[in-house]
């Protein structure tokens, strides 16, 4: 009987051990082996990362097969001992060089790992180890005139926003706000208040791949964590704080955005997405944001008049004028034809006035191009109401 | 758990028995951790209050028609998508026993048809037959389904109307309910789920029919399309968060079943009011106070819940309206779009917004304050009675149509629940948030005004200003000043005056 | 996905704990009913000999538009005080009072509140007690038409509710169904309507200084709904909708008719804001000659504050 402990106690070891060693090749260790990824890391920081945890799976492993062993060693030969009245057991405890040899080696092993991962750890973590020239030469092919010369830092440089996007934890979602454009079509930089001008989404986190870029990270609330698993990247969200995170994606692909924060009943479903995607396709993105976001639903005003007209046919073009007019809001039809000829083309024109061929489509459109013109410049002569540009002057 | 000396016998077969224990317990936690679920719906206060008999008509009259969570009924009156798939029969074959095959028309495809689900003939010969026909096989080219074993009875003729998977979007709502929204907004949609007490604002009560953010008409429901956009984008300033991970179908799926629910609060709410009149504990011992005798009272009853009886009747209409209105609310004309572009938000704009803000044509600041941070006077107003909800308050501050205390929007603040794009605001202004004191502007103010309105909003965050330096925005006092004098001067302000303080003698 | 044993032995477990679904249906069709909708859908008849007298009460009579409806809020039923009732029979009629002194309520709005109403202080018309202890806004109706009975149609001008220094006029009103109600602004600010029927669909909408909001109530209801401003939340007001005529309203010396009653057993409520009803339900014998009168007193105790 006390062989079958014997053999049960080296068994499971003898199993572990196994499966430490196919594991790598399983890609059991690490997150996202469903995801695209496969367990392997996304980011050039995570592959490190991954190394680090090898070789600690390495030293780890080491010890334990050696004391596994001592242990089963222990065990043969004791089962083997009983009875035996003369083979007493020795004490090992006080035993001065051993408590030093114990107590050495390992203190002198974790020290070796201490200092192995500094540098990637310092790269993480430490604001002015960030591959910040890397992070910079994005924005400048994303157009982003990233130096604020507004605000100095305590050197008497001008302040450098580097970040792309201000990612907010909340109970229980991840709300993000890029910055937007300026009038010229432009994309501004990050600041650190919200601008007029900013684009917002939810849950979903578009940045660009193949290049480090870094966010904000903040909360509204408690504490969250910010967790990339296919990436690697995880950091807490302190409320009152903004904390700069930066990752770099390898490859185009939707991973997976996690809250690791343990406490509190909803933060596993603060599940998001994290998009790495091209340049162009990043700012094309933001671009979508922006119309949807300044979308005033006037098209699709005229659309349903036009489908409420006829059902089949919709209005031929004059009685949609007409129509306009009893809603005393052709003036406002040219104006937004007008406003947007650099983006219309005839025939999007006729998808929603509806009931012309291409031909007369293009010159009612340019028809209504001269008219509102020459209406405005009218409007414009005798348009001096008095209030409210008293009130501007103010 | 009593410790059993053969625990301790270390044998592989005591080792083994462990494991399956283990096993076994793994098997069995889970089902015993559901049982404590709440397996049926609870009914609102008021149905409580009504009278036992009362109350169990309409318990009973609800479940015939809506089953219980677990055992949902579907009930083909409702406005839903209830099926799988909804189809009309082209052609059938028979096999040597019966229906083998059919050929359908799929009209309306809410789910994927796939092998095994339920086949249900919903009108023609096989109405109301009792064998149940699977799905084998189906081929969505051809439209031809194959039964897996062949059914008995009489053939579908060409037109009759027959549904796969009946029930299945309602079933797989309640699933996707259950684990996402549940604990917030509670087994009968009543906003009251077990974490709904830690939360400020508490989660909607579908029960009323009233959801706040939509993009239709004042009186109209909210469509599938504004639910659905809350649940992707979530409500900024509340707990509700963001789905946007859902898939398209799990999120129909959801909405389906929350219009469910809220249909069935719903019918559940106007029927209790409507039985409340006569049939409350209160009005009952009240009748019977005034000389009715209990029996009459009951025997009474019992003919209005007969066919053609006034309850009956009320249940009929009942079902109708709400089918309707829900109905209206889908359709595209009940969508509000802006008749004119939105004005560009230059400084006049702005400036022409922020008259109005102050100014007596939209009042705005009566609520939301001089300087928008939803502290105006009406704030500090003692509200009356409300008849819909049965409170009185005795305490200052607004309230919605739930009952609870809400404070004007702090305009300020940057987070706009119902959407941040100049859209949403618009519709907020045109047509309200449905259920709290916010009214709809749209038949007051002009497309442009609304706009210039917006605009000025859409800059309040950003305006230069200092909260504790004053209450009001620099200039706020100056810009008042040139507001217009009130539309009829002395005359029409003096008159009125002198009526009240007479009717009020006459009153003394 | 197919139905393999495997997976149907997890959901029978499922269905253990959970009483949960079954995979195969266990769900239950309820076909639509084929009934004919219920009589609420007030079929409009016109009829030949509806003359003002049999279609309507002085009360209900909605009011012309060109007059203003501070005008019309009383002076048809000051005269029935002094004449009597003057409908055409079959006819109830009587008069409500309050027994013991009038309360006095305590004024909706006074101060800041009133002064931006451009008044000193906003009465309260929850109880309105006329000279000789009459209890006006009080609401006498049909409860139900009898089948078979033809309902006049509603009246063709529209129902004025003027909002007036801060002030529902009339407090009370009544509509019929189909009926246009002009919510009308008569005031140099913003007043928004919000109304919170049981049967139609509620609105919360805004007039602007001279303003109107137009709405038809398309649905009768039960008992009186509630409307209010929610800019001046001191401001409430009273409706009855009903699909037919037969409603009369307390004038301020208390007095109703309901004239040109059908024929039969008719079942009648009579309500005030205050007091709730007054008697939930009494059944009358009507035939051509009836002409009943039906008198209430309400202890004054039941409408203090």
């Amino acid at each position: 009987m006390n062989r079958f402990w014997v053999v049960f106690f080296i068994f499971w070891p003898i199993v572990a051990i196994v499966l430490c060693a196919i594991a790598p090749s399983m890609n059991w260790w690490f997150p996202g082996t469903t995801g695209p990824t496969h367990g392997e890391a996304a980011s050039p920081l995570g592959q490190r990362i991954d190394d680090l945890f090898y070789m600690i799976l390495v030293i780890t492993a080491i010890v334990f097969i050696l004391t596994q062993a001592a242990l089963g060693f222990a065990l043969w030969t004791g089962a083997n001992r009983r009875n035996d009245e003369s083979a007493k057991s020795w004490f090992s405890h006080g035993s001065h060089n051993l408590e030093v040899m114990w107590t050495i080696v390992p203190a002198g092993v974790l020290l070796f790992i201490a200092l192995y991962q500094m540098d990637v750890w310092a790269e993480y973590r430490i604001k002015d180890n960030f591959p910040r020239e890397r992070m910079e030469a994005v924005l400048t092919r994303l157009g982003i005139d990233f130096i604020d010369e507004s605000q100095l830092t305590a050197d008497g440089q001008p302040v450098r926003r580097v970040a792309l996007a201000e990612v907010t934890a909340r109970q229980f979602e991840w709300r993000i706000r890029y910055p937007g454009f300026d009038a010229d079509g432009n994309l501004l930089p990050l600041l650190p208040d919200p601008q007029p001008t900013d684009l917002y989404s939810v849950n979903d986190l578009h940045l660009p791949v193949g290049a480090p870029v870094m966010i904000q990270l903040r909360s509204s609330d408690v504490q969250h964590s910010f967790f990339l698993p296919e990436l690697r990247i995880k950091q807490d969200a302190v409320p009152g704080l903004v904390i700069p995170v930066w990752f770099e994606a390898n490859a185009s692909n939707e991973y997976t955005l996690l809250c690791a924060e343990l406490c509190g009943w909803g933060h596993y479903k603060m599940k998001a997405q994290f998009v790495a995607e091209p340049e162009e396709e990043f700012l094309e993105y933001l671009h979508n944001l922006h119309a949807e976001q300044n979308d005033d639903a006037f098209l699709d005003h005229l659309l349903r008049l036009q489908t409420d007209a006829g059902e089949d046919e919709g209005l031929a073009f004059q009685e949609f004028l007409d129509q306009l007019e009893v809603d005393h809001n052709l003036a406002a039809f040219r104006n937004y034809v007008r406003d947007r000829r650099d983006e219309m083309t005839a025939e999007e024109f006729t998808t929603y006035v509806g009931g012309l061929d291409a031909e007369t489509a293009a010159e009612e459109f340019n028809a209504i191009l001269q008219q509102s013109s020459a209406e405005t410049a009218d409007a414009e002569e005798s348009a001096a109401d008095a209030a409210t540009e008293e009130v501007l002057e103010e | 758990m009593v410790m059993s000396p053969l625990q301790f016998r270390p044998s592989v077969a005591a080792i083994s028995r462990a494991a399956c224990l283990a096993l076994l317990l793994a098997a069995v936690l889970p089902i015993s951790g559901c049982s404590d679920g709440q397996a049926s719906y609870k009914h609102r206060e008021s149905f409580e209050e009504l009278a036992p008999f009362a109350k169990d008509y309409l318990g009973e009259k609800l479940d015939e028609h809506f089953g219980t969570p677990t055992q949902p009924v579907v009930w083909e009156d409702l406005p839903l998508r209830l099926h799988a798939a909804d189809a009309r029969v082209v052609a059938s074959t028979s096999g040597s026993t019966g229906l083998r095959t059919l050929t359908v028309t799929v009209s309306d495809e809410n789910l994927a048809i796939e092998p095994g689900m339920e086949v249900m003939f919903l009108s023609g010969a096989r109405l109301g037959e009792e064998e149940i026909g699977w799905i084998e096989e189906y081929d969505a080219e051809t439209g031809v389904i194959t039964f897996e074993t062949e059914l008995t009875g009489p053939a579908p003729a060409e037109g009759d109307r027959v549904v796969f998977g009946p029930g299945a979007v309602i079933q797989r709502g309640r699933m996707l309910y259950a684990e996402h929204c549940q604990h917030c907004h509670g087994v009968s949609g009543d906003g009251n789920g077990p974490t709904a007490q830690y939360l400020n604002p508490l989660p909607r009560d579908y029960r009323m029919g009233v959801f706040k953010f939509t993009s239709t008409a004042q009186p109209a429901r909210a469509s599938r399309t504004d639910l659905s956009r809350i649940v992707e984008n979530g409500i900024p300033g509340t707990y509700m968060p963001s789905f946007k991970l859902l898939e398209p179908d799990e999120m129909s799926n959801i909405i389906e079943y929350v219009l469910y629910l809220s249909m069935r609060g719903e019918l559940e709410w106007r029927m209790t009011q409507f039985l409340a009149t006569d049939y409350s504990q209160e009005a009952v011992s009240e009748r019977i106070a005034d000389g009715e005798s209990r029996g009459e009272i009951e025997e009474g009853f019992a003919e209005a819940i007969a066919d053609e009886g006034e309850i009956a009747e009320e249940w009929t209409l009942r079902v109708e309206l709400i089918t309707e209105s829900w109905q209206a609310g889908q359709e595209e004309s009940s969508t509000i779009y802006p008749r004119e572009p939105r004005v560009e938000p230059t400084p006049e704009s702005i400036a022409r917004g922020r008259l109005i803000f102050l100014g007596a044509d939209a009042k705005c600041a009566t609520c939301h304050g001089d300087s928008g941070l939803g502290d105006g006077p009406q704030t500090l107003a003692v509200q009356p009675p409300d008849p819909l909800t049965g409170d009185v308050h005795t305490e200052p501050g607004l309230f919605d149509s739930w009952g609870n205390e809400i404070t004007p929007r702090n305009l300020r603040s940057n987070i706009y629940r119902g959407g941040r794009r100049p859209l949403d605001l618009y519709r907020r202004i045109h047509s309200s948030i449905k259920g709290t004191p916010m009214p709809a502007f749209g038949t007051s103010l002009s497309d442009q005004q609304i706009w210039d309105l917006v605009n000025y909003v859409m800059t309040m965050p950003y305006e230069e200003y200092s909260p504790g330096v004053g209450s009001d925005p620099p200039g706020t006092a100056e810009l008042r000043a040139l507001l217009p004098p009130p539309m009829d001067p002395a005359a029409e302000v003096e008159t009125p005056a002198a009526d009240t303080t007479e009717a009020a003698a006459d009153t003394e | 996905m197919r139905h393999q044993p495997f997976f149907a032995a997890i959901v029978v477990a499922t269905c253990l704990g959970c009483g949960g679904e079954s995979e195969r249906g266990s769900s239950k069709v309820i076909l639509p009913e084929q009934e004919a909708p219920a009589e609420t859908a007030t079929t409009e008849t016109p009829v030949a000999n509806s003359t003002p007298a049999t279609t309507t009460t002085p009360a209900a009579d909605p009011m012309p538009m060109e007059t203003t409806p501070a005008e019309t809020a009383a002076p048809a039923e000051t005269t029935t005080t002094a004449s009597g009732p003057s409908g055409a029979l079959p006819r109830l009629y009587g008069r409500i009072t309050v027994e013991g002194a009038a309360p006095e309520l305590a004024p909706i709005a006074a101060g800041a509140a009133a002064a931006a109403c451009n008044v000193a202080i906003i009465a309260n018309e929850a109880v309105v007690v006329g000279p000789d202890g009459g209890l006006a806004n009080c609401i006498i109706y049909l409860k139900a038409v009898p089948d078979g009975v033809e309902i006049p149609p509603a009246h063709a001008d529209p129902l004025v509710v003027d909002q007036k220094s801060c002030q529902f006029v009339p407090h009370v009103s009544f509509a019929r169904v189909g009926q246009l109600v002009d919510y009308h602004n008569s005031d140099a600010f913003a007043h928004n309507v919000r109304s919170s029927p049981f049967r139609n669909p509620g609105f919360s909408t805004t007039a602007g200084p001279g303003g109107s909001i137009p709405f038809t109530y398309e649905q009768s209801e039960s008992r009186a709904t509630q409307i209010k401003c929610d800019i001046h939340t001191f401001m409430t007001g009273w409706h009855m909708v009903l699909d037919h005529p037969w409603c009369g309203i307390t004038d301020e010396n208390g007095n109703f008719e309901i004239s040109g009653l059908p024929e039969g057993e008719l079942e009648f409520v009579a309500w005030h804001e205050k007091k709730g009803y007054i008697e939930r339900s009494f059944t009358l014998q009507i035939d051509a000659a009836s002409d009943i009168e039906r008198n209430y007193e309400v202890a004054a105790s039941e409408l203090a504050d």
